[in-house]
């Protein structure tokens, strides 16, 4: 493999904003992480409201509960928004907000110019597609609310984060399957070293709707009633899905040392990969192969030997399939003692935010609390690297290696 | 830095299919706009796109990739057929890890979703088929070219509405620049919708008939459909493969307007300051700029404002400016990328591309188009412009290869 | 002017401009009631009344008052 001559100077997390099932802010998700066996009760307490009764009948699914985007937003303005759209714009304020770039709907520490949003999200706002077509298909498309438009283009709730917040760098929203959320921090890497902007909004977000369970279920992946759910596990019968928004600040590490903000963690590392299936009848698949090189590529794009890695945070959502590759490729890379913990067990599959909220796993770890169930090898008591691995559906992985504090980084040869 | 070049162009698009046959029928002044056949419009008040005929995909695909694949998907990876074999680049050379595919689109598989919501809403849900479900997700775009070509390397889709193409183009060279890969298979691809096309009606965006970008009695937009694709690659890379290289992709804008969902900002901040990223990025001056080719949709607001930004960078000079949307419409996510392909053949040959259906000045577009017929001019530095929803602003600059000076500033802060 | 009509297209637009009252001639541009909010009151109205409203006269829409005109007007052209 090619060396990679990327960056630069390691990237400084310095807000995490989280709109999840077990809480909402920074605050709320680490409190409930203390517990992870109280906190995956809570995200799957019962049937989700957001599902309706005729396509979900017995669903289990990791809601956010008693999502009230007003509690943080106010009431007015809110009307068009979808629920991907309210949840990004609250984990964004509260990102923002913890990073202290906002304090009472101002900009504090950098302009509005030099501020923009990475965010990643796979399947978007599948509930106003299906809202909208149904107008159209059921009464005459001319009815079509042309204020909700807007929010069938899959970039528009991240659009409407830049509007209600004022943020006026880039906005770029990535999709990648499972990996967007990881893959957002190299498009914000990216944009931070052309020097575009300051401080970006990374993450993405992810809800639950009809149509998305309804795949799903008929796909035949879930594991509802009393089919296991143990992600990483062998005995586990498929996944369940969950939903939420993470934001992380993300700034370059000697800008938010000279502006004095608190550094959660660094991003030191970035990998990528694809692999085809080897049928051309196939599409669904993991690779392996790929996986390994995500990993690898993040290591060695951290100047990192393996050893050094004190958490690994898995893709895995409970669908053997997926999970015993990914499982594999690990061992193979790390051998058998490294700690593997499997975040999904308490939240569900949050799809293209996932990569998010595996990072929001790992600081809280960072500050002491143990933030998922592990299936194997333990964490020391103050970890200082941990990977987030996310694997995809078609054959794509990505991984990112995070840091408690600095480490000097070698420049790869191009 | 390394330099990043256009090596290979791929088209599909209602002007016709392959680099060359779209910018003959651009030099020819043909209008790609015609009544919509796929889809019913008797009820929409509007019935004119820039829909794509005659695209077969079993012409460009493997029946087991046109089993697995929706209209979009097809779109793009027969374009990007055409693009490497345009670039000349052998399948072993594109069966590597460092290949990366980053595409842009703003529906991607509609057509799939409403397929499989039209079943469900009219015959339940035990209508829906499941072995269409894997074949949506905006995700797969750039799987399927992936695997239709053998690359390994980063697979994503940018959707950043109608500016995705520019979106995607701009990150596919900061990967190459940032040594995380050497060819990266770029562009966007878009397809014409029944659901997309009631939204632009309502939001009073469409024009009955024609689009005139930049006329003083332009009714708006004409949405259209295709893909573009460009396969880019480093300097290093292409030298030693001894590829042609037609254009560079130099210094790039992107910012976000951060004012309203779907109209520009009144003083188009955003996209003045694109536009001037993109060009001192770019190592070079205002007055250096030879050609725009222009976002210029056709609505009133778009092309007042893109005329003021205009004028507040080249002030009195009447840099020559052009839209490509009065021929092939308003293609989406599509349409810089399509825009980026005729930059890329107007830097080739030195023709400014024409624009159709410009027949009344407006004081308020105070531009230099070039109207009715292609121009032959000075073509050594193009700037590609899009503003979309969203309030995404995005321009390319593509440079004739060796023009740009060695040293280039990052981006003004 | 009928005055059920003009309750029930005064909630309509109460509920798209967010605000409590809507008076029955100040302009909408005063209420912050922009082009989207009016193309949504047309694409609301349309769908309750099965009317259509041609995208010509969206204009004609400035108050309250007006847009009960237009609508009576659709109502009995139809």
């Amino acid at each position: 493999m090619a060396a990679v001559d990327s960056s630069v100077n390691p990237l400084a997390i310095t807000g995490l904003g989280v709109v999840s099932s077990i809480g909402v802010g920074r605050e709320a998700w680490i409190l409930a992480l203390k517990d992870c066996e109280k906190a995956r009760a809570r995200a799957f307490r019962g049937a989700p409201t957001v599902l309706s009764a005729e396509a979900a009948p017995g669903a289990i699914a990791a809601e956010v509960w008693d999502f009230d985007a007003s509690l943080y937003l106010g009431n007015k303005g809110l009307r068009n928004f979808d629920r991907l759209t309210r949840f990004l714009i609250v984990a964004g304020k509260l990102a923002l907000e913890d990073a202290g770039l906002k304090k009472d709907g101002e900009q504090r520490a950098i302009r509005a110019e030099r501020i923009g949003v990475c965010s990643a999200t796979a399947y978007g706002s599948l509930d106003s597609i299906t809202e909208l077509l149904k107008v159209s298909e059921l009464e005459d498309p001319r009815y079509v609310n042309p204020a909700r438009f807007p929010n069938t283009v899959i970039n528009s709730a991240a659009a409407y984060l830049s509007i209600w917040e004022d943020l006026r760098a880039p906005n770029t929203t990535v999709v990648d399957g499972n990996c967007g959320a990881l893959d957002a921090i190299l498009t914000c890497e990216t944009h931070l070293y052309n020097t575009r902007a300051d401080v970006f909004l990374v993450g993405g977000g992810e809800i639950l709707s009809d149509p998305l369970y309804v795949a799903f279920k008929k796909l035949g992946i879930l594991a509802e009633a009393d089919a296991a759910f143990a992600p990483g596990l062998p005995e586990s019968r498929g996944m369940r899905l969950g939903e939420g928004a993470v934001y992380l600040c993300v700034e370059r590490s000697a800008d938010a040392r000279r502006r004095g903000a608190e550094m959660r963690a660094e991003i030191v590392g970035y990998g990528n990969a694809f692999e085809p299936p080897s049928s051309e009848a196939v599409l669904v698949h993991a690779s392996k192969s790929a996986i390994q090189r995500a990993i690898q590529m993040a290591l060695q794009d951290a100047s990192l030997d393996r050893t050094q890695v004190d958490i690994a945070c898995l893709s895995a959502n409970g669908i053997a399939q997926f999970d015993r590759p990914e499982r594999e490729a690990l061992a193979e890379i790390f051998g058998p003692d490294i700690a593997i913990a499997v975040p999904k067990s308490i939240y569900g599959e949050t799809l293209g935010a996932s990569g998010a909220f595996g990072i929001a796993a790992v600081l809280s770890w960072f500050e002491g609390v143990p933030a998922a169930p592990l299936i194997c090898g333990a964490v020391p008591k103050h970890p200082l690297r941990a990977l987030v691995v996310t694997v995809g559906f078609y054959g794509n992985a990505s991984a990112v290696v995070l840091s408690r504090g600095p480490i000097v980084r070698k420049r790869g040869e191009a | 830095m390394t330099r990043v070049y256009v090596t290979g162009l791929g088209v599909v698009s209602s002007l016709g299919f392959g680099r060359e046959n779209f910018f003959r029928s651009i030099l020819e002044s043909k209008s790609g706009l015609s009544p919509i056949e796929s889809f019913d419009t008797e009820k929409l008040g509007r019935s004119i796109g820039g829909e794509v005929k005659g695209f077969k995909p079993r012409d460009f695909l493997t029946a087991a990739e046109s089993r697995r694949m929706g209209r979009c998907s097809a779109y793009a990876v027969a374009a990007s057929r055409m693009a490497v074999e345009d670039a000349k680049l052998f399948p072993q050379q594109l069966q590597s890890e460092r290949v990366s595919v980053i595409v842009g689109t703003t529906m991607g598989e509609g057509d799939v979703i409403t397929e499989l919501e039209q079943a469900w809403i009219h015959k339940g849900v035990d209508a829906v088929e499941t072995a269409k479900l894997p074949r949506y997700g905006t995700t797969l775009l750039p799987i399927h070219i992936a695997r239709a070509l053998g690359a390994r390397g980063m697979v994503q889709t940018l959707p950043a509405a109608c500016a995705a193409g520019n979106y995607a183009i701009s990150f596919a060279a900061d990967l190459i620049r940032a040594g995380r890969a050497d060819v990266v298979i770029t562009g966007a691809s878009e397809i014409l919708q029944q659901l997309q096309f009631a939204g632009f009606v309502r939001l009073g965006a469409m024009a009955p008939e024609r689009c005139q970008p930049f006329d003083k009695n332009r009714k708006g937009m004409i949405i259209g459909e295709g893909a573009g694709i460009l396969v880019i690659e480093s300097e290093k890379h292409a030298l030693k493969r001894d590829a042609k290289l037609l254009a560079e992709v130099a210094g790039c804008g992107l910012a976000c307007d951060a004012h309203h969902i779907t109209r520009p900002h009144p003083e188009g901040t955003g996209s003045l300051y694109a536009m001037t990223q993109a060009i001192l990025s770019s190592g070079i001056k205002p007055e250096e700029v030879d050609f725009i080719n222009a976002h210029g949709t056709g609505t009133h607001s778009n092309d007042k404002i893109e005329s003021y930004i205009i004028h507040q960078i080249f002030g009195d000079r009447k840099v020559p400016v052009s839209s490509l949307k009065s021929m092939l419409g308003h293609c989406m996510g599509a349409a810089s990328a399509l825009e980026a392909v005729a930059c890329v053949m107007t830097v080739e040959t030195g023709i400014y591309t024409p624009t159709l259906g410009y027949e009344t000045p407006d004081p308020e577009c105070d531009i230099n188009l070039v109207a009715d017929k292609p121009v032959e001019g000075k073509a050594e530095i193009v700037l590609n412009n899009s503003l979309a929803f969203g309030g995404y602003d995005a321009t390319v600059t593509f440079a004739k290869p060796g023009r740009l000076p060695e040293w280039r500033p990052s981006t003004l802060q | 002017m009928n005055q059920e009509l003009k309750q029930k297209l005064k909630e309509i637009i109460a509920e798209i401009a967010e605000i409590e009252d809507i008076p029955d001639d100040k302009p909408f541009k005063d209420l912050g009631i922009d082009s989207m909010m009016a193309i949504e009151i047309i694409t609301d109205v349309e769908r309750i009344y099965k009317i259509k409203i041609p995208e010509e006269e969206l204009e004609r829409i400035v108050d309250l008052n007006s847009v009960v005109v237009l609508v009576e007007e659709k109502l009995a052209q139809a």
